[in-house]
């Protein structure tokens, strides 16, 4: 009974992302596009099967292995870590050719990409909760990211963070990204699930007086969107549960943070929807809603609601 | 039966698993010893139980191990603010655990384990103290397989391909195939359980594929599918997006003639949110490809619904899109590349109303493109070897959803030299970005680009060393007016020596002046990585030094700086 030994490195593909160095140089590298055919699961059980029908000498031979082992893990995480690379430095071209000309939504994503690196200076990704699967032909990364950037525009610093899911083929050229799920972090306009924050989210109903025809109470809107970076103003719609229905302005801060710091409330009889504020007859559900055209996660434009209960 | 009474253990190492398994039975430098031997090793190894050696009645099992444990404790000094730097303050460990565990008996069929945990006090890398990065159960044998834990599924572009914790099981029936999958999309194993908070929706999800060829060169498949969000899987005020559900069917084909093939699939579906009407929807996928003496052709068309629901992850919603890619050796000295595209998307808001003054679009993303990307590649023959220039053009030319423009275009150039121990380059790029939609990024860029490398090794390859220098300039001038200039530069030093280790170490500067006028960013920073292997053992240790300091303009400058050693250690 013996063993076999075989001595080996393991790698740690992934502390450039966990302790935060980075290039901040844009080397142009230029190549061209090959095609890429996916490989569907069930291609590894087809091969594998191959080897079985060969029975018992399958494993005297080097088989085509069902199962990916744990190094592959960190080749996925290695070819992550380039795709970042290339977006972070700007390097279209390299992005370019680790993309497959099928997948769907190629040229979107790409001018995505051109308007976000346009946009923003010193872009910086960085990764965690990270999980890396690794099957023979398919893997997944599912990770939490965060984009620190600052605009070209305003040279202000900014943030956006997300959550992601990498969906990789194996080629003959290695692991490459075939789709994106959930926020895109390459491709602000390839869809990012926009945030809708509110504060506070009661206001006492005394603080609407009567004798007023309105006031302004404070309340902290923010819509984070990086889909819509650079319009300067989006409208939110408020509805109540009393018929009414208005629409305010909110402000971009900084590239697709938008603001805003007062709702303007009336104290009325009667509700009249369009007049510019709300209307609070007694205790009122105030609904704030958002309209996400691209949510992300291959999901149609969604609505974000938040609530503020006037009582 | 050569291997009745008889059992193998092999225990290959971590990283070269894949290579190992056929070197292990190849290569002479193969260190032989007692199972038992290697089992106690492991026990003592790791603390825990020995690793059982299972016979099958035919007589031989085969075991593998592999597995891995990393342990980092290193130093960070972040200044900045969160805004800035995503490091935190403070001393920190992470423990990082792998291991996977497959067994092959007589007949071929394999059982698996994997698992991979991180540990770690530094909520920069983890958002909780442990996490299991992956975990992984499995069966395979001739015609079937059955997987268990997280599994990946790709089925097909328009059905199911995506990542779930469930099961995945796959059975041929001649050359028929039949797989499924079922099980839940969450954010973690943690969040499954809720042992940490959940901040998105658990979905439910199952999909089941049927495939057969029809011919020597086709095959075609029908695939169902669908997920539904678990209402009550999130507190109250959580997410501000509604519950949704979907179910969808598709069928497909796919043909390999020569070198010729033709792939295609077609789906409907219904999506609908919680206390919203449902909606209808399909989408089509075509795709052809054609490889010829000098090159290759293709051509596809994509068009997924707005509301089309289903668990592909590459169905890109909203989208369609009609392209054309090829290349072409067209000489010896030249290839030439291609691709050309008409893209809609459906996901950059409904036209505004006409109105006076106009009214803005609703995202500044453009709903309709055409473009053009092309490339060269020229090399320079035998009299100078290792020389090309490489060009490339890419065009967009987009229109918002008021009809208002939406383009990009670039170019560039790169004169490459790539020897056996000199490399260098020398490129350029020019791009233009205009947006109706969002004129303040409106602007021209012009960059620079020049590396240096300088290969060293000796005659027995015990050692190598290299260098490395890039440099690059970026001016950006903005159509609002203001401009930002960049200058970086950044010098890599590595080292090899068979014995030693290897040492990796290097530099970088670099100055950008702001837009908007007042005092330059300025940056710098260095990072060093060395290595060492402890001889007869499968452990080595690494220190590293990361710096990265930006200054000079109020309200951008950070700090970040890690000292840290890590201790790898290969079962």
């Amino acid at each position: 009974m013996k063993i076999g030994m075989v001595a080996g490195a393991a790698g740690s593909g992934k502390m450039k992302k966990d302790m935060g160095m980075k290039n901040t140089l844009c080397p142009a590298s230029i190549g061209l596009a090959v095609s890429l055919a996916l490989v569907p699961w069930s291609g590894a059980l087809a091969a594998e099967a191959q080897v079985v029908e060969q029975g018992k000498t399958s494993q005297q031979t080097a088989p085509v292995k069902p199962i990916a082992d744990l190094a592959e893990a960190q080749r996925v995480q290695q070819a992550l870590n380039d795709f970042i690379t290339a977006y972070e430095t700007g390097n279209v071209i390299a992005l370019r050719n680790k993309l497959d000309p099928t997948m769907v939504g190629y040229q979107r994503f790409l001018d995505g990409v051109v308007r976000d690196t346009t946009a923003y200076k010193q872009i910086r990704i960085h990764l965690l909760d990270t999980q890396t699967l690794a099957g023979p032909d398919v893997a997944v990364i599912q990770t939490n990211w965060e984009k620190r950037f600052i605009s070209v525009s305003s040279f202000q610093p900014g943030l956006f963070t997300g959550h992601s899911t990498f969906l990789f083929h194996r080629g003959k050229e290695g692991w490459r990204i075939a789709a994106f799920g959930g926020d895109n972090l390459f491709a602000s306009q390839s869809g990012v699930l926009g945030q809708l924050t509110i504060t506070p989210t009661v206001i006492p109903l005394a603080s609407i007086p009567a004798a007023l025809g309105f006031i302004d109470i404070p309340v902290q809107l923010e819509v984070v969107d990086p889909d819509i970076a650079g319009l300067g103003t989006i409208n939110l719609e408020v509805v109540t549960d009393k018929g009414d229905r208005e629409t305010f302005a909110l402000t971009e801060l900084t590239p697709g943070r938008y603001t805003r710091n007062t709702l303007r409330f009336g104290a009325a009889v009667t509700v009249v929807p369009g007049n510019g504020k709300i209307d609070i007859t007694g205790p009122t559900t105030v609904t704030l809603r958002y309209l996400d055209n691209n949510p992300g996660d291959n999901r149609p434009p969604s609505v974000l609601t938040r609530t503020i209960r006037v009582q | 039966m050569g291997h009745r009474n008889k059992t193998t253990l092999a225990i290959l190492l971590l990283g070269t698993a894949g290579s190992a398994y056929a070197q292990a039975g190849n290569s002479g430098n193969v260190n032989l010893a007692d199972n038992s031997e290697v089992l106690q090793a492991w026990q003592s190894a790791s603390g825990g139980e020995m690793p059982e050696l299972a016979q099958d009645p035919e007589g031989g099992t085969r075991i593998e191990w592999h597995g891995g444990i990393t342990l980092d404790k290193y130093e960070t000094n972040a200044t900045g603010g969160n805004t800035l730097t995503p490091l935190r303050q403070g001393n920190f460990y992470k423990a990082q655990v792998q291991g996977d565990v497959r067994g092959t008996n007589q007949e071929g069929e394999v059982s698996y384990a994997q698992f991979s945990a991180t540990n770690t006090d530094d909520r920069a890398a983890l958002s909780h103290a442990t996490q299991i990065n992956s975990l992984q159960f499995g069966r395979m044998g001739k015609g079937y397989q059955v997987a268990l834990g997280d599994v990946a599924a790709s089925f097909s572009a328009l059905g199911a391909s995506l990542g779930l914790r469930g099961i995945l099981a796959q059975k041929q029936f001649g050359q028929t195939t039949l797989a499924g999958t079922a099980g839940v999309i969450a954010e973690s194993w943690e969040s499954l359980v809720r042992s940490v908070p959940r901040t998105k929706l658990v979905r439910d999800v199952a999909a089941a594929k049927l495939e057969t060829p029809v011919s020597a060169s086709t095959r075609v498949f029908g695939t169902v599918q669908g997920y539904s969000d678990e209402k009550g899987s999130l507190a109250t005020g959580i997410s501000a997006l509604a519950p949704a559900a979907a179910s969808s069917a598709t069928v497909g084909f796919a043909m390999q003639q020569e070198r010729f093939s033709l792939q295609g699939e077609a789906g409907g579906s219904h999506w609908s949110e919680e206390g919203q009407l449902g909606h209808n929807d399909n989408a089509v996928v075509l795709d052809a490809s054609w490889g010829f003496d000098k090159g290759f052709l293709s051509a596809g068309h994509h068009k997924i619904g707005k509301y089309y629901g289903s668990l592909g992850g590459g169905a890109g919603v909203g989208v369609k899109e009609t392209y054309l890619n090829g290349n072409w050796n067209a000489a010896s000295w030249i290839t030439l590349g291609a691709d050309a595209r008409h893209s809609q998307n459906d996901m950059a808001g409904t036209p505004p109303p006409v109105t006076i003054p106009p009214t803005p679009p609703s995202t500044p993303n453009a709903a309709k493109t055409d473009s053009l990307a092309t490339n060269a590649s020229i090399n320079f023959g035998p009299s100078l070897p290792g020389w090309n220039l490489l060009l490339n053009q890419m065009l967009s030319k987009g229109w918002n959803a008021d009809n208002s423009t939406n383009r990009n275009s670039s170019y560039g150039a790169n004169l490459v030299y790539a020897g056996q121990e000199w490399n260098s380059g020398l490129g350029y790029t020019r791009s233009r970005l205009t947006n109706n939609a969002a004129a303040a990024s409106n602007s021209q860029t012009t960059g620079w680009t020049f590396n240096l490398g300088k290969l060293l090794t000796d005659a027995s390859a015990t050692w190598t060393a290299s260098a490395n220098f890039l440099a690059a300039h970026q001016e950006q001038k903005l159509d609002a007016g203001g401009s930002t200039r960049s200058t970086n530069w950044n010098l890599g030093l590595t080292g090899q020596r068979s014995g030693w280790g290897s040492l990796t170490a290097s530099y970088q500067a670099g100055v950008t002046s702001q837009t908007v006028g007042g005092p330059d960013l300025r940056q710098k920073g260095y990072l060093v990585d060395a290595t060492h292997p402890f001889q007869g053992t499968n452990a080595s240790i690494k220190l590293y030094l990361r710096s990265n300091h930006t200054y000079g303009a109020p309200g951008l400058g950070y700090n970040e700086k890690t000292a840290g050693l890590q201790l790898v250690y290969q079962l």
